[in-house]
């Protein structure tokens, strides 16, 4: 027989699932260490791509000086001037990108318990229906 | 305000029951005016200025996400760019490219700023748009606003000086993109209007979250004033060549505006009818969720029920004083 109070449970989380839900369960089917590291390493990939971009745009902005100068300055001390400021932009955002990951994890993982608990009082309902 | 209250009520019902058609039509209006907005202001390549064309694609944006009427904005200034120069398109996608890997992969909501952005400095009424994100959003769209701010100005510099990226007396192709950077980094008006907009919307924001009467109003009309006064400190130190007349004129509409957005969106939830399927074991559900409407001729009538019970339950008390009296005189034993 229909249950009122049942489908309007049913909807509710169907509406969840639908909207907010879909994304949430997706973080919630991964653990916290997984799904943060797997986004600080898209956001690591990321970092290092837009490096790449402003290092060409250094280089591109006054192309001419810079291939007359290549060969007089020292590549090495260079080389190692770049790698600093690489590992500093990417260790900042990705230390910024985890603490959002982070805090996206533990807001979908409370929603989902939400979600959860709603599972647990729709299984209630039919367990009293059957033994009714 | 009783008239307007009831305007916003019918607002809201016809919005829940044709919201189906409504959101694809705004979709479409924003890809249109967008499009529209590039094709006049850049209009380099003939093909793509095009209104069938611009039609179209706005048709398509209709049925598609907010962030779709973006990329494909975007698609249309680089493709303009690149016909006007091959140089100045790359450094444009270079731009975009920054803001897509630094900030919008983190927060792809926020892409609609940058978009609304360009729309209304090119409409006169930029300030709309930090007041506008103040009172709806969080301060973290101060990123998304300065990036809309940055294109704005970006697209600007190439109208006012095309000549020098389309002609071909440059001594080389590299210098271009010298002048292109050039024109970004030393745009002191642009970082001028960035740091009013980012300032306009922490001052709104901080207002509008106070336990005040009237923090939505006195929020968005503070910010016009302190960008208006930003902006004119900018003029006289920087001499920056901004309009006075033009910005206190923006300001006053840009308020309006605002005022317009605040009476829509203030405590007016506008949850949409949800269909949904479900099934368990011996049913499929198909569900229509409607919101509950409360109209607002209702509220005069709450008032009046107010009022009613508060008389009838002064005449109840004043129905037992009678009778305490009566029991009293009767019985000659006094009630404490």
């Amino acid at each position: 027989m229909l249950n009122e109070e049942r489908i309007k449970l049913m909807t509710q989380m169907a509406s969840y699932e639908d909207n907010d839900g879909k994304k949430n369960v997706a973080i919630g089917s991964y653990f916290r260490g997984d799904y943060i590291s797997l986004q600080v390493m898209k956001a690591v990939i990321s970092a290092t791509m837009a490096f790449g971009i402003i290092c060409a745009m250094y280089v591109f902005y006054d192309f001419e000086t810079f291939m007359q100068n290549i060969y007089k300055i020292d590549l090495l001390v260079f080389g190692k001037k770049i790698l600093l400021l690489y590992v500093i932009f990417v260790a900042v955002y990705a230390l910024l990108s985890y603490i959002i990951y982070a805090y996206r994890y533990n807001k979908a993982r409370a929603s989902l318990k939400r979600y959860y608990n709603h599972l647990k009082e729709l299984s209630a309902m039919y367990g009293q229906e059957g033994k009714k | 305000m009783k008239s307007l209250l009831v305007l916003k009520e019918n607002i809201r019902k016809i919005y829940s029951k044709y919201e189906n058609y409504i959101t694809p039509a705004f979709k479409f209006l924003l890809a249109f005016i967008s499009l529209n907005l590039v094709n006049s202001k850049l209009g380099y390549m003939s093909r793509i200025d095009n209104i069938m064309v611009v039609l179209v694609i706005a048709l398509l944006c209709s049925c598609l996400p907010y962030n779709f009427t973006i990329i494909v904005s975007a698609v249309f200034v680089l493709l303009h760019l690149y016909t006007l120069s091959m140089e100045c398109a790359a450094v444009a996608l270079c731009i975009f490219l920054l803001m897509f890997l630094l900030y919008f992969r983190l927060s792809p909501k926020d892409a609609l700023l940058v978009l609304l952005t360009p729309i209304c400095f090119m409409l006169n009424i930029p300030i709309v748009i930090p007041l506008v994100a103040g009172l709806l959003c969080s301060p973290a769209s101060i990123v998304s606003t300065s990036f809309g701010v940055v294109t704005y100005y970006v697209l600007d510099y190439v109208v006012t000086n095309v000549a020098a990226f389309s002609s071909t007396e440059v001594e080389s192709e590299m210098q271009k993109i010298r002048i292109m950077i050039d024109g970004v980094l030393n745009n002191q008006l642009m970082f001028m209007v960035v740091a009013t907009f980012a300032v306009t919307i922490l001052v709104v924001f901080v207002i509008r979250k106070k336990a005040m009467d009237y923090a939505w109003t006195i929020a968005m009309i503070a910010g016009a004033i302190l960008n208006v006064l930003i902006l004119l400190m900018g003029e006289l130190v920087l001499d920056l060549n901004i309009s006075i007349i033009g910005t206190i004129i923006g300001a006053i509409i840009s308020v309006l505006l605002a005022q317009v957005i605040k009476f829509f969106v203030f405590n007016v939830d506008y949850t949409r009818t949800e269909y949904v399927q479900f099934e368990d074991d011996e049913y499929y559900y198909y569900v229509k969720a409607v919101p509950k409407i409360t109209v607002a001729v209702a509220d005069k009538s709450v008032k009046r029920i107010n009022v009613q019970r508060k008389s009838a339950t002064q005449s109840k008390a004043g129905g037992q004083r009678t009778s305490a009296r009566e029991y009293q005189s009767k019985t000659g034993n006094r009630i404490r």
